[in-house]
């Protein structure tokens, strides 16, 4: 059974999975894209992933450029952080027994 | 499979004996943690003041250019951005090693042996390739930066008052952008050179042999057996690397998780996890040393990074849909298991396996919750990578679908990988939105995880005892790791602003691309590989099964998901478009 099991993965990755990938609809222009620019799919967590950190900068210095007012620890920003923590305090002391 | 039977808990005396520090796995994996961060400090710090420098220079070359005007990004913006991302303490010499030592293996099509060994001849075919199609793209590159430039110097010379001129500028270097991006893509991938990763692989295996082994001798088990047991889950850890590195598996974004459970499982269940392994099998001990790794990755001055409207979305949402996707589970769908209920709620509604690992190890959840909360996770953010984009191609309309659609995949889909992928997919800013909006969610897990910890030592371990607990218990009781965990992304949170308080860019030069990427990243990934083979070889199918019967957690999943994707679409919407939509226009 292990041996069948590795051979039919094999063959997936190798023949299967490649012909699906033109069959399945938009999967084969997200292969290219993935492709393209070398991402990877598989990345569980932001600092595997370079559009990650590509991301904060562009955004942070895009904003502080434009709209300065609005970066930084604002007062409305504050409060989203205030109401995140409010959210989960509330909410544990209100989980069903 | 509900909670614990009375029978079977562990009633724990509060009790603190300082020998707990070097006898109980969970300070283990602080300690451990902590010299692999402790090493990257002594590594990277020293340098820090080249960093500086070469920040400095940078900013008297570009930074006049860039702040010429705030009608427009304008083309020094641009270089002063890439040229700031460009410095990384990474790249002296201890880091190079470090990332040669630690390399998992490489790309494959059909040979696996690709993924070991690559020859000088192999190396040039594919070099010249790569630079063959880089030079086809350097020539649009070079010819919309010439087109950009005249625009901006025509938009310049009106003094940018000429709204019109403007907006020509922007277009023209909107193309230059899009032309640089596959320019230096295109680069990236001509960075070639032979390779034979077998010697550095089993040198790994001895450094990770030892490193853990140490501490299993400390806490009372046989260096020798531990050391002989960890060469097979080792193995196994690399196979599962090597499958998920396979071309068509990563296009279809299945990682090293899924392989190291299912090899591991594929394993136990056919001939058997062979006895003399048993004692490296430590599931806990690996992946709590990876979680205090990842503390230190979790860095709070991100969570800034695209304002209040980011902070809603990723802050306010997420734990919103964790509590309700748990109320529901308690009260309408009936799961026997809290555990299970509060991991698969964290995969969901945070961010995926780092979610659910950090989750599973702060409410003591079973190996068997965790295998199911990360397999739900994994086939869903697949499906969602393919169909999410394409909804929001065909649904939005077009001036919404970066930032919006951004905004919402970043948010809903579990795995960063697959949220940079399904961004990718529709363009730049939608790439940097959603991988954003989720790096945010990411540093919600040190939150989430603290609050989980602290409400099933105090609530469910209370309700499962029927005793109450005093203060000196619930220390007692309380997953010390997560001490570590969060010690690491408060301390490491405390050093990046003051890094970036010296200098704009030093933070991420010397944090992100330092400790974190060029030290507690390159072992983080190993170390949980490991944990999902541990489980994989002690789980079997009918276990696995018993947790799955009526459906119950994929009917969770499903309703917390949907939950998930409705109100981040409306947050998302009202904070980006109604309240700051002038935040919004600077993206």
């Amino acid at each position: 059974m292990l041996v069948s099991v590795c051979l039919f993965l094999y063959l997936f990755a190798v023949k299967i999975g490649p012909w699906l990938l033109h069959h399945i609809w938009g999967l084969d222009r997200i292969a290219q894209v993935i492709e393209d620019q070398n991402i990877d799919a598989g990345a569980y967590y932001y600092t595997e992933i370079e559009g990650a950190y590509e991301g904060q900068q562009y955004l942070s210095q895009s904003i502080q450029l434009m709209a300065p007012e609005h970066y930084g620890l604002t007062l409305p920003f504050l409060l989203g952080i205030a109401l995140c923590l409010l959210i989960l305090f509330f909410g544990m002391k209100a989980l069903p027994r | 499979m509900g909670e614990k039977p009375e029978s079977q808990v562990v009633v724990d005396v509060g009790k603190w004996e300082w020998s707990e520090l070097w006898k109980k796995e969970d300070w283990w994996a602080i300690w451990l943690g902590l010299f692999i961060l402790l090493m990257g400090v002594f590594i990277y710090f020293p340098h820090a003041g080249d960093m500086n420098a070469k920040l400095t220079e940078i900013e008297g070359k570009y930074l006049a250019d860039a702040q010429k005007t705030d009608k427009f990004k304008t083309i020094g913006w641009y270089q002063l951005n890439d040229a700031r991302a460009g410095v990384k303490v990474n790249s002296v010499a201890a880091g190079k090693w470090l990332k040669k030592l630690s390399t998992k293996p490489h790309g494959w099509k059909s040979n696996p042996l690709d993924a070991f060994v690559m020859s000088q001849e192999a190396a040039d075919a594919k070099k010249a390739s790569a630079v063959e199609k880089y030079e086809k793209v350097k020539v649009t590159e070079e010819t919309t930066l010439a087109a950009a430039q005249a625009a901006e110097a025509t938009a310049e010379a009106a003094g940018f008052n000429d709204a019109a001129l403007n907006e020509a500028a922007k277009a023209s270097i909107a193309d230059w952008r899009n032309a640089w991006l596959a320019a230096s893509k295109a680069k990236s991938k001509t960075k070639v050179s032979p390779y034979n990763q077998i010697g550095w692989l089993i040198l790994l295996g001895i450094f990770f042999a030892v490193f853990f082994g140490i501490g299993m001798a400390a806490m009372g088990k046989s260096f020798k057996e531990f050391v002989i047991g960890f060469s097979f889950v080792y193995l196994v850890a690399v196979l599962a690397y090597l499958a998920s590195s396979q071309a068509t598996m990563k296009t279809y974004g299945v990682g090293y998780a899924f392989w190291a459970i299912f090899g591991g499982m594929l394993i136990s269940n056919t001939v058997g996890t062979p006895k003399w392994a048993m004692p490296a099998v430590q599931t806990e001990y690996y992946i709590k040393t990876g979680l205090v790794l990842l503390g230190a990755s979790i860095l709070f001055e991100k969570i800034i990074t695209i304002g209040t409207a980011g902070i809603f979305v990723a802050w306010v949402v997420t734990p919103t849909v964790w509590l309700v996707t748990y109320w529901f589970g308690q009260k309408i769908v009936h799961m026997p298991s809290k555990r299970l209920n509060a991991t698969i709620c964290s995969d969901m509604s945070v961010c995926g396996v780092s979610a659910a690992i950090a989750t599973a190890a702060a409410c003591k959840a079973k190996k068997e919750e965790l295998t199911l909360a990360v397999g739900l996770s994994l086939v869903f953010t697949s499906i969602m990578m393919i169909v999410m984009p394409a909804i929001i191609k065909a649904t939005f309309p077009v001036d919404k679908q970066l930032i919006l659609g951004g905004a919402w995949m970043g948010g809903t889909i579990d795995a960063t990988g697959a949220v940079a992928a399904a961004g990718a997919f529709l363009g730049e800013k939608a790439l940097y939105v959603a991988a954003t909006i989720k790096m945010i969610q990411n540093v919600l897990i040190g939150v989430i995880a603290f609050c989980v910890a602290l409400y099933f030592t105090t609530r469910v371990e209370v309700e499962e005892t029927g005793r109450k607990v005093g203060a000196m218990e619930i220390w007692y009781r309380f997953p010390k790791f997560v001490l570590g965990f969060i010690g690491a992304s408060i301390i490491f949170s405390m050093i990046y602003t003051s890094f970036n308080n010296q200098i704009v860019g030093l933070g991420p030069a010397m944090i992100d691309q330092g400790v974190v990427k060029g030290m507690g990243d390159l072992f983080r990934g190993w170390f949980f590989a490991l944990s999902f083979v541990s489980i994989g070889l002690a789980t079997n199918f009918r276990e696995l099964k018993e947790h799955f019967v009526g459906g119950k957690p994929l009917i969770l999943y499903v309703f917390g998901q949907s939950f998930n994707l409705c109100l981040t679409l409306i947050v998302a919407y009202i904070m980006f478009y109604l309240v700051f939509p002038e935040l919004t226009a600077t993206i």
